[in-house]
């Protein structure tokens, strides 16, 4: 997931969408300090933490930064967002360890895993950021898109300002007491977003392996693999065999998956791979840990839906916007959603869309690129 | 490798005065081959006791060193060298392949810099715990008894051939025995230190606008062979994938040996860094191996397919042709080529071409 592009997308979305009306009232939000980027950790095996940001809707989405503490070094898996994300993240390994960070692994270029990595340099000058050299490509330039993102998150500031000064969307309409407490929410995030974007340094990856490298700490394998594309053109897992520990990066999100420019039948066939390699516990790029494969064979059911809906449209010559409308979840959607209409317009912006995209440009055999997810 | 230790082995005719200037005091020189990249070359590669040569990289704020020697000692030459050409921490070693005179001097790296961290080949991991290290015991005792074997002929005055033992022989076995007892010293003083960053294919180090590339290129001297590129400087350190100026060919894979050559010659590099050697700047010894090489399977397959037993493989595969080429009259280098080439790689050559799957293990 690049950093926070995802956050004016799905905002547009939920900005857009006017539900039921309610009062208006006049609420002051506090403009910083909105703990937006504050985590909390988990331990998954011995030595191996991850530091969750709970609310996995909230934006700017944030990953799963996971630790693996060994004798000596420690391996850090994803970097966070920004300054205050990685911050957030490294306080957590300090409550651990006083180990040095050794080695940084970035699972993909999407900014809300890479744009943390300067912390870690910082903390620790013995640090190597590792990568596949799609990573780095990721990071250059257009792609990951520091500045092109900013006009864009000043707009919603203003639009999310005046709502709640007003107490009425975009369109004029009241907004709903939940609405509205979301949006005293979103103001600040949105704030605390663009100042990241704003003061954010952008670290490639400076080790670079494209098929497969392994960390031998003592007893403990850590092996770092390309398994195939999948949620991006270069992804990384992580795999511990004797921990049985998988750390998927964005390859697997939960509850509600990204889809930007991803690759639908290869992602589909990398997810075999991941499922086989037969883990106790997979840690989602976001999200919750898994014990099981279950919710990654929901993924890729989702995915093949998606693929096979859009497809057979494509042969049918339809159009882009008549191959989406072709999509049928049905009661598919609803694994993701529980129902939930926030959560629907979510799975639309942050995988339907996207990967409907994706799906029309591989049935008509035309590239899918990074970065392009309209 | 305890045939490398003993390069020369127990043929007492050549020179003794190597030996004689001890082991410790044996001749390098630092060649600067880029700015910023040296070679730790030493300057004759058929001493009694065989060292490899060392890449060392310089870079903005680090330095990575390919293959760490077969003696503590000479490690700690390496060191100190190092701390003259820059004041930069060595943070990365590439071990080229399993073999002890590649990676025996990786402890003395670690205790002069804690943060270094090893890299090679995953099957070299492999290979250098369970054969290197799990070997050493032996290695130790095959010593030992090469030291009685030479200490029983000077006292007997001949040797097992019935070859009598005059002055200049017991001078030479003295001269070898002395290398060997210190050799013996330093080996027991290695520490073990494996490879703990292994990879498959390809692994790239960016430093600055420098790129170092980690490359496998397929099975060849080992089966983990790495070589390490510097495309921008077009400087390649081979490893053992090729040695001047002969080849070993200990425990090889012949065949792919060939196509692995040939990747090596498709490499963006105008000095070819040899771990044993002085550096080569075109291609054609790299194409002279290649061709022993071809000569060698093709003389193995053949042998196979009529049904020949090894000594009568033996008979035919002396090669006298390629000999001459890589020796001339040169006698230390016929025997080298003899006992480092000729011998393992015809037996194990046919073996592989009969199909035997022991000849495809790391040591057998």
């Amino acid at each position: 997931m690049r950093a926070l592009p995802r956050l004016p997308l799905a905002s547009a979305v939920l900005l857009a969408s006017a539900l039921h009306p309610a009062a208006a009232q006049t609420l002051v939000a506090p403009a910083t300090g909105s703990g937006v980027f504050d985590r909390e950790l988990r331990q998954v095996a011995d030595g191996v933490y991850v530091a969750v940001r709970p609310d996995v809707f909230r934006q700017p989405v944030e990953p799963n930064v996971a630790f693996i503490v060994n004798d000596e070094d420690v391996v850090v898996v994803d970097s966070g967002g920004g300054v205050a994300a990685a911050e957030s993240a490294l306080r957590l390994l300090r409550m651990v360890t006083d180990l040095p960070v050794r080695y940084l692994v970035n699972t993909h270029w999407h900014g809300d895993h890479v744009l943390g990595n300067a912390v870690f340099l910082q903390a620790f000058p013995g640090a190597e950021v590792v990568g596949h050299s799609r990573t780095i490509t990721g990071m250059t330039g257009e792609n990951i898109g520091l500045e092109r993102f900013q006009p864009q998150l000043v707009d919603m500031i203003g639009s999310l300002r005046k709502g709640v000064e007003t107490g009425l969307d975009d369109q004029g309409a009241p907004l709903t007491p939940e609405r509205l407490a979301r949006w005293r929410q979103m103001l600040p995030d949105t704030e605390a977003a663009l100042a990241e974007y704003r003061r954010a340094r952008i670290e490639k990856p400076t080790l670079i392996v494209d098929g497969a490298m392994t960390l031998w700490r003592g007893e403990r394998e850590i092996q770092i693999r390309h398994l195939g594309r999948g949620n991006t053109d270069g992804d990384l897992v992580v795999w511990l065999p004797r921990e049985r520990v998988v750390l998927s990066g964005d390859l697997v999100v939960h509850p509600l998956p990204y889809g930007f420019g991803s690759f639908p039948a290869e992602w589909l066939e990398t997810l075999d791979r991941l499922a086989g390699l037969d883990f106790l516990h997979l840690v989602p790029g976001h999200g919750e840990i898994q014990s099981d494969a279950t919710y990654l064979r929901q993924l890729q059911a989702l995915i093949r839906k998606i693929r096979d809906d859009v497809g057979a449209a494509v042969r049918s010559g339809a159009s882009l916007e008549a191959a989406r409308a072709a999509i049928d979840l049905g009661e598919l959607a609803d694994v993701f959603t529980a129902g939930d209409e926030r959560r629907r317009a979510l799975l639309d912006a942050w995988l339907i869309q996207p990967l409907s995209l994706s799906a029309f440009r591989e049935a008509k055999g035309e590239p899918i690129v990074q970065g392009q997810t309209g | 490798m305890l045939t490398l230790v003993l390069a020369g082995g127990l043929a007492l005719a050549a020179p003794a005065s190597d030996a004689e200037r001890g082991p410790q005091a044996k001749p390098f020189e630092i060649i600067t081959l880029a700015d910023g990249v040296y070679g730790f070359v030493w300057k004759d590669p058929l001493e009694d006791l065989i060292e490899g040569n060392s890449l060392i990289v310089v870079n903005e704020s680090d330095v990575l060193v390919v293959d760490t020697g077969n003696f503590p000692s000479t490690a700690r030459r390496m060191v100190a060298e190092i701390e003259r050409l820059t004041g930069e921490p060595v943070r990365y070693v590439v071990n080229t392949h399993w073999h002890d005179d590649h990676h025996s001097g990786n402890a003395v790296f670690r205790e002069r810099w804690p943060g270094v961290e090893f890299i090679a080949h995953e099957d070299t991991r492999t290979d250098i715990r369970e054969r290197s290290y799990g070997g050493r015991l032996e290695d130790l005792a095959g010593i030992e008894g090469q030291i009685a074997t030479l200490e029983r002929w000077i006292a007997d005055g001949v040797d097992d051939a019935g070859k009598p033992m005059d002055e200049r022989r017991k001078q030479r076995a003295r001269a070898i025995i002395g290398a060997n007892r210190w050799a013996l010293d330093e080996l027991r003083d290695v520490e073990e230190q494996p490879p703990d960053l292994v990879f498959r294919d390809r692994l790239v180090l960016q430093r600055g606008t420098r790129t170092i590339e980690l490359l496998w290129l397929g099975r060849g001297n080992t089966r983990g062979d790495v070589v390490v590129l510097l495309p921008e400087e077009r400087i390649v350190a081979t490893g053992d994938l090729l040695v001047y100026p002969v080849p070993f060919a200990f425990y090889s894979y012949y065949e792919d040996w060939i196509g692995t050559l040939a990747a090596l010659d498709g490499l963006p590099a105008d000095v070819l860094f040899l771990a044993h050697g002085r550096p080569q700047r075109d291609r054609a010894y790299l194409r002279q191996v290649r061709g022993l090489l071809l000569t060698l399977v093709d003389g193995a397959r053949a042998a196979a397919a009529e049904g020949l037993d090894l000594e009568q493989v033996r008979a035919r595969l002396t090669l006298p042709e390629w000999r001459a080429r890589f020796a001339g009259d040169d006698e230390a280098r016929g025997r080298a080529f003899d006992s480092f080439f000729l011998a393992p790689g015809v037996e194990r050559a046919f073996r592989q071409a009969t199909g035997d799957p022991s000849a495809s293990s790391p040591t057998r």
